[in-house]
């Protein structure tokens, strides 16, 4: 081979590599444009998908979204539409006060609907009924957390709202449950216990207190939760629990962590960043993206309606939940390398003025919302 | 023209992902797959695949242009 043709290869080789670098950094910076901007709250990076899920909370019909063949999907899928909904608008109005004419109308629809009793007709099946459906109950009913947050996120924009009285009720209910519970667990349905759920409870208690001044003294209550609910060597907060014990009926796993880690940001707990200093751990950054593990080192299992898919052990659940818990905690890092993430594999598309997340649907972009505007906790 | 043949590629990847994005926008994936509908991620998984080929396409036509010509093959060319 002469010297010439041997340049020629050579010349080809370094050329067809710098395509492929010029390529993957077109790739990287789509991905990435403009997570530093959503990761500092600015408006112009909020409002695209902020517009997308109130014109959807505006435009919503009756019923639930989903219409499965089951109640306990369809309902809880819908509250946390509901919820997330508030969470991501309310978070955008309450550091850009001048959207609040624009959001409002849209998450005052998704309250109506969150404390609608027909929204989750499996709690009235399971208990004979709903949670808001008569006086308040005395035991259980921690699915009632989500509904609670919800409503603090509003009444955190709208003080004397007419759901206030509501909101009071509801918190001081579920507050004096963990309060009183010897390990800080409530079921969520008749014999189950989540940890994920209870962290939503206090969270949407821990909220209350932020919204009216009431201190609820759920700092007690945090260290008896951890003891139970937080597997010592990874970490990760146990998925499910026996009821009335502490035994481990599923893995600790990412998803619920991740949602917890968020959550408990409106307690203002040590527990939430030491929740997020797991999914840290368990998190692996590469190529400019990162993805949180779903279960903890030593357990496997399969996808399901918490986790979502899981490919190569990292899920769906576990990395846009983290992105809620990143940004709580002033990870920039993390958050903008999950943010590509999730625009790649959560098919992000910009039109017009609104942007979506095409995987997802609706509950995914509400979901999403609601992390990526997730405030830091002071 | 040989730099329209080299972008012809990327130019086809783009106007279908714009194809796709526009079929995928009132559609909802889960909501879908619960009631049994596929189309949806039909279109969601092309769209990933068109994006991958737009990028890969567009590699290699960034280093077809940066190639210079292969004097070879131009002399081929212009033999009778």
């Amino acid at each position: 081979m002469s010297s010439a043709s041997k340049t020629n290869r050579r010349v080809r080789g370094l050329l067809l590599l710098l395509a492929t670098v010029v390529a993957l950094l077109v790739a990287y910076l789509w991905a990435g444009a403009g997570a530093d901007d959503v990761f500092d709250g600015k408006a112009q990076a909020q409002t695209p998908l902020a517009d997308t899920v109130a014109a959807r909370s505006l435009a919503h019909g009756d019923g639930p979204h989903l219409s499965s063949a089951s109640s306990r999907l369809n309902g809880q899928a819908q509250v946390a539409i509901d919820q997330m909904t508030l969470l991501g608008l309310g978070q955008v109005v309450a550091r850009h006060p001048e959207f609040k004419a624009r959001y409002l109308p849209a998450m005052e629809a998704a309250a109506q609907r969150l404390v609608d009793p027909a929204t989750l007709t499996y709690a009235g099946e399971r208990y004979g009924r709903h949670g808001l459906d008569g006086p308040m109950p005395t035991t259980g009913h921690a699915y009632l957390g989500y509904i609670n947050l919800g409503l603090g996120m509003l009444r955190l924009l709208e003080p004397e709202h007419e759901l206030a009285g509501l909101h009071d009720r509801l918190s001081a209910m579920l507050a004096v449950q963990l309060l009183r519970a010897p390990r800080g667990m409530l079921e969520t349905y008749p014999g189950e216990i989540w940890p994920p759920d209870v962290a939503v409870v206090a969270g949407s208690v821990g909220l209350h207190g932020q919204v009216t001044g009431t201190d609820h003294g759920l700092a007690g209550w945090a260290e008896r939760f951890a003891t139970c609910a937080v597997d010592a060597s990874s970490g990760y907060l146990v998925q499910r629990l026996a009821s009335g014990s502490c035994e481990a009926l599923d893995a600790p796993r990412g998803s619920g962590t991740a949602l917890a880690a968020y959550a408990l940001g409106f307690v203002k707990a040590p527990l939430s960043r030491r929740l997020f200093a797991a999914l840290q751990v368990h998190s692996r950054r590469g190529l400019g993206g990162a993805a949180v593990r779903e279960y903890a080192p030593g357990f496997s299992g399969r996808g399901d309606v918490n986790a979502g898919p899981i490919l190569f052990g990292f899920s769906v659940g576990a990395t846009g939940f983290a992105l809620g818990a990143a940004r709580t905690h002033g990870d920039r890092d993390l958050f903008v390398r999950l943010y590509r993430t999730a625009s790649i594999f959560g098919g992000r598309v910009d039109r017009g003025p609104e942007r979506r997340f095409l995987a997802g649907g609706r509950l995914g972009d509400a979901l999403l919302l609601a992390m990526v505007t997730a405030e830091p906790s002071t | 023209m040989r730099s329209i043949r080299i972008l012809a590629v990327p130019l086809v990847a783009w106007t279908a992902e714009r194809l796709l994005v526009a079929l995928a926008w009132n559609q909802d994936v889960i909501q879908s797959l619960l009631t049994g509908h596929w189309t949806p991620l039909v279109v969601v998984v092309s769209l990933y695949a068109v994006r991958l080929t737009l990028v890969v396409a567009l590699a290699w036509s960034l280093f077809r242009l940066a190639m210079p010509r292969d004097e070879r093959k131009a002399a081929r060319w212009q033999a009778p």
